[in-house]
């Protein structure tokens, strides 16, 4: 890997970091309850990208397995949190 | 730069850009129903173009294969849990903008969330 390439993903990295960071503002103000599953949705989304970006800056395939895991955990809790939602605590 | 990181780096850097443009108006749009469209779509396309770029990268054919196993379940799952989430909103009556007419489905719902 070029050290060219190595600086381009590291600011790439950097960036998905800032972008996680304003999900996280609106996780934290929110007014509503669905605002923040939204947001959830989303931080759950960045942390996909995150480490898909960190496996390509390290070199290492076994980070894919950690990728699929986090995606079908963020599905699996959106949903929860939407039902959660609805039926009003039941 | 060879030729693959140059690709990589483009798709990665078209999926960033995306995400930056879904975070960035999941903060500035003025009611949940508006917030739904930036999470659920830019969202989706941006996690994509970076899948699609981890999936280049890597020479294992496995490692690529499961890439793109993903990509499908991001195309599937995550429109659906962003219309989800705008249901629950609507059935519990989150406020939406003055003047959003029309609203076809406004007082069709009763209180558990089944249509009248």
């Amino acid at each position: 890997m070029s050290p060219l390439f190595e600086m381009l993903m590291n600011g790439l990295l950097a960036l998905t970091a800032i972008s996680l960071a304003m999900t996280t503002g609106r996780l934290l103000l929110g007014p509503s309850i669905p605002d923040r599953a939204m947001a959830f949705d989303l931080v759950m989304i960045h942390t996909v990208a995150l480490i898909a970006l960190y496996a390509i800056i390290v070199d290492q395939n076994l980070l894919v397995d950690a990728v699929l895991v986090v995606a079908v955990l963020g599905f699996l809790g959106t949903v929860a949190l939407a039902r959660y939602i609805e039926k009003g605590g039941n | 730069m060879t030729i693959l990181e140059t690709i990589t780096f483009i798709l990665c850097l078209m999926g960033v850009f995306f995400m930056l443009l879904s975070s960035f108006g999941l903060l500035r749009l003025p009611d949940v129903y508006t917030r739904g469209h930036s999470a659920g779509k830019a969202g989706t396309i941006g996690v994509i173009g970076v899948l699609l770029g981890v999936g280049l990268y890597h020479a294992d054919p496995l490692a690529t294969a499961k890439m793109l196993a993903l990509i499908v379940f991001f195309l599937l799952t995550s429109p659906v849990a962003a219309q989800i989430i705008e249901r629950a909103a609507f059935v519990t009556e989150v406020e939406m903008l003055e003047n959003d007419a029309p609203n076809d489905l406004k007082g069709r719902y009763d209180e558990h969330g089944n249509l009248r």
